[in-house]
């Protein structure tokens, strides 16, 4: 049997990574927070050991020296002086444009920044667009002392990249140019060619799927199902690329190739969201491992995954996306470390409804129960359709035959999926709450769930759970609760 | 597991759990670099699904008096004292209430200020040196929250690292960062400048053609002739 540290070594840099940035949103003098979670990370490693291999003291050598690099790293990082502004004018690419509750949000690119720019729904600049702007450029700026509205915008943005909002006194729009990046342009004539070529609420699916970008309404009604993470892209959706890839490839020499140049292809056009970024990194190393016929431990995979994501961009810590998509696939390789069984793998939706509970429950107020039914459902009927209503919506945008019936047959396999959510629904009705003592529950199932698949004794699994129940009061605020 | 390997074991355990008491210890030493800062809680909710959230108060509760600064399309901008609590038409009302060619849809009257506020009443947009597009209501911008005077910048070039813009040594760039003021009208001001010397005061800007009294009183906040 192996020891968990020459199983999975990125979980140590994963914990020393997520220990900096708690430590920094607590406010410890930054100096000591490397010494502090590498001492973290040696007891982790300690109190879960049962034995040594040979060589084990390098290993742990390593280890450590790359959780205290990694947390070095990130601490300088995040602390960056605050971004100052003033009266401004520059030119700018739109490069992101999305609703924001009723009004809308424009994300500039002037070639050395990105910037916010809020405005109204009647307001459309589209991605691609040049824009002239004069006005007053500020900072972020941290929520206000005392109100605590559960989500804070500044990180938000901070890990969508942008540092600074502009408020305008004037807006010229530049029509004789346009933005020169490849991929926006891309995503701008397809998302055209979807709105206009396809019905909703086909419309939703494929512009979530194919763009990552989110309809609204549809939206609240996958929030109702509990399957909001169907519209976002996720790791679901770059396994489904993977998966189609391998098929049409398995018998080429060069698979792997093909399969990481299509998926990061993918990742590209989807807008690089939190959840594909990290999918695609842990997909790649399984990839690698493929080339070099050494089968990488998914659990690796997932922290190395997850740590390299905050090393990239460390304000992802705070980003919901980049957080459900590690609890819930820690939950699903951990689940499926421990049950390989197909028997019970109808069990892994409750099981990650439970994962990702403390979190959904804390933004939005409630998680339905009725997701924990239609998730069973929703993975392999969405890996089924979802192939086929990618290709109906290909015949449709290029017009070559028989749109009207392809439309029609697309509408009926969505709005079939949807009556049948709608029934789940109606027969449970009932939604959980935000609850501390559920929230700290739920915490405490998943880290259990990765300590077991971790082979973790249970003693030792006791020890871990005691210590970090004590926490819970100082983890207070950085974390869930 | 025999005697050798339980007594590893424990010694692991009790290793690491004293790790854990050293890492505590340091973190309770060397905490509170912010100790007045509240916990920041959660990641935000996915695009598109956020309910806005209205500009809240800030400031301390127990402050009666609230200082704030209206710029824009008032009667007379400036820096104002006005009770705790107010909103934007209160500080309207203190600056002596709105110019007829101020913004009154693109801007919300009832939103709630802060101390320290910096509110900007757009005008109606008309003469050609304005956006052709619909311009933001300003939901978001109304209320500005102001920046420390000794802010500095990093050397972007279109970005100035003051928030008053000095019109004696400004460039043109500089110059056309100003609400209503384009390439000819900046041009205008440096060759004067250059012509006649410095501007002793903000008013003499009037001097220059294509400079009105109303966009004088529109720039007046923004800008200053220097030490």
């Amino acid at each position: 049997m192996k020891t968990p540290i020459s199983e999975v070594p990125a979980f140590f840099i994963l914990l020393a990574c997520i220990s900096s940035l708690i430590l920094f949103d607590k406010g410890v003098e930054l100096f000591v927070i490397p010494f502090t979670v590498t001492l973290i990370s040696l007891g982790f490693l300690l109190v879960i050991t049962v034995k040594t291999e040979p060589s084990w003291e390098h290993v742990v050598l390593i280890v450590l020296l790359l959780s205290f690099l990694a947390s070095f790293y990130l601490i300088s990082r995040v602390d960056t002086p605050e971004e100052t502004g003033g009266l401004s004018l520059f030119k700018a690419e739109v490069v992101d444009e999305r609703t924001w509750g009723s009004k809308r949000v424009a994300i500039l690119d002037d070639g050395s920044h990105k910037i916010l720019l809020k405005s109204s729904a009647r307001d459309i600049f589209k991605p691609g667009d040049i824009l002239e702007i004069k006005g007053l450029l500020l900072p972020l700026k941290d929520p206000a002392k005392g109100i605590d509205s559960g989500f804070n915008e500044k990180r938000y943005w901070f890990a969508h990249g942008v540092r600074q909002q502009i408020m305008p006194y004037q807006i010229d729009q530049k029509t004789d140019e346009s933005g020169s990046s490849i991929i926006v342009k891309w995503r701008t004539w397809l998302r055209e060619r979807i709105d206009l070529s396809l019905p909703s609420p086909l419309r939703g699916y494929i512009l979530a799927a194919w763009l990552g970008v989110r309809d609204p309404e549809l939206g609240n009604r996958h929030s109702l199902w509990g399957t909001s993470h169907l519209l976002a892209v996720s790791g679901f959706h770059v396994g489904l690329i993977a998966g189609i890839i391998f098929l049409l490839f398995r018998r080429y020499r060069f698979r792997a190739l093909v399969i990481s140049v299509f998926m990061w292809l993918y990742i590209m056009l989807t807008g690089f969201h939190a959840s594909a970024v990290r999918a695609g990194i842990m997909l790649q190393m399984v990839l690698v491992g493929e080339i070099f016929h050494k089968p990488l431990s998914p659990l690796n995979s997932v922290c190395f995954s997850a740590a390299l994501m905050l090393m990239y961009n460390p304000w992802y810590f705070w980003d919901l996306g980049w957080r459900l998509s590690v609890s819930s696939v820690i939950a699903i390789v951990s689940f499926f470390r421990l049950s390989p069984s197909r028997n019970v793998q109808f069990a892994v939706s409750p099981v990650v409804w439970v994962a990702t509970y403390p979190l959904i429950s804390r933004t939005f107020g409630t998680v339905p129960f009725a997701g924990i039914i239609i998730n069973i459902a929703a993975i392999p009927v969405f890996a089924f359709i979802l192939p086929i209503l990618s290709l109906c919506a290909l015949l449709i945008i290029s017009d070559l035959f028989f749109s009207d019936l392809v439309i029609t047959f697309s509408q009926a396999i969505v709005e079939g999926w949807e009556y049948g959510c709608n029934i789940v629904s109606s027969i449970i009705p009932y939604e959980l709450a935000w609850s501390l003592p559920i929230a700290v529950i739920a915490v405490n199932i998943l880290v259990i769930l990765f300590l077991k698949a971790m082979s973790v004794e249970w003693k030792r699994v006791i020890i871990i759970m005691s210590i970090m129940n004590m926490l819970i009061p100082f983890l207070s605020g950085s974390v869930v609760v | 597991m025999n005697a050798h390997g339980l007594k590893k074991g424990l010694l692991f355990i009790t290793g690491g759990i004293l790790c854990f008491l050293a890492a505590a210890a340091m973190v309770w030493h060397f905490s509170g670099k912010v100790p007045d800062q509240e916990p920041t809680v959660v990641a935000g909710p996915l695009p598109g699904s956020v309910k806005e959230r209205p500009v809240e108060t800030v400031g301390n509760p127990s402050e009666t008096v609230w200082v704030i600064y209206i710029t824009g399309s008032v009667e007379h901008p400036g820096v104002y004292e006005i009770d705790s609590g107010s909103r934007v038409h209160n500080a309207v009302k203190k600056a002596g209430g709105l110019l007829p060619d101020a913004d009154r849809v693109g801007i919300n009257l009832a939103e709630k200020l802060h101390d320290g506020a910096h509110i900007h009443i757009p005008e109606v947009k008309t003469d050609n040196e304005q956006s052709h597009l619909p311009r933001s209501p300003l939901d978001s911008s109304t209320v500005i929250n102001t920046r420390s005077p000794g802010d500095t910048n990093d050397s972007n070039s279109s970005t100035f690292s003051n928030a008053l813009v000095d019109i004696n040594i400004a460039d043109s760039k500089e110059l056309q960062a100003l609400p209503g003021i384009g390439p000819v009208t900046a041009e205008k001001i440096i060759t004067f400048r250059q012509k006649h010397g410095r501007f002793s005061s903000i008013s003499e800007l009037i001097r220059i053609k294509g400079i009105g009294e109303k966009k004088l009183e529109q720039v007046r906040p923004l800008i200053s002739t220097g030490p």
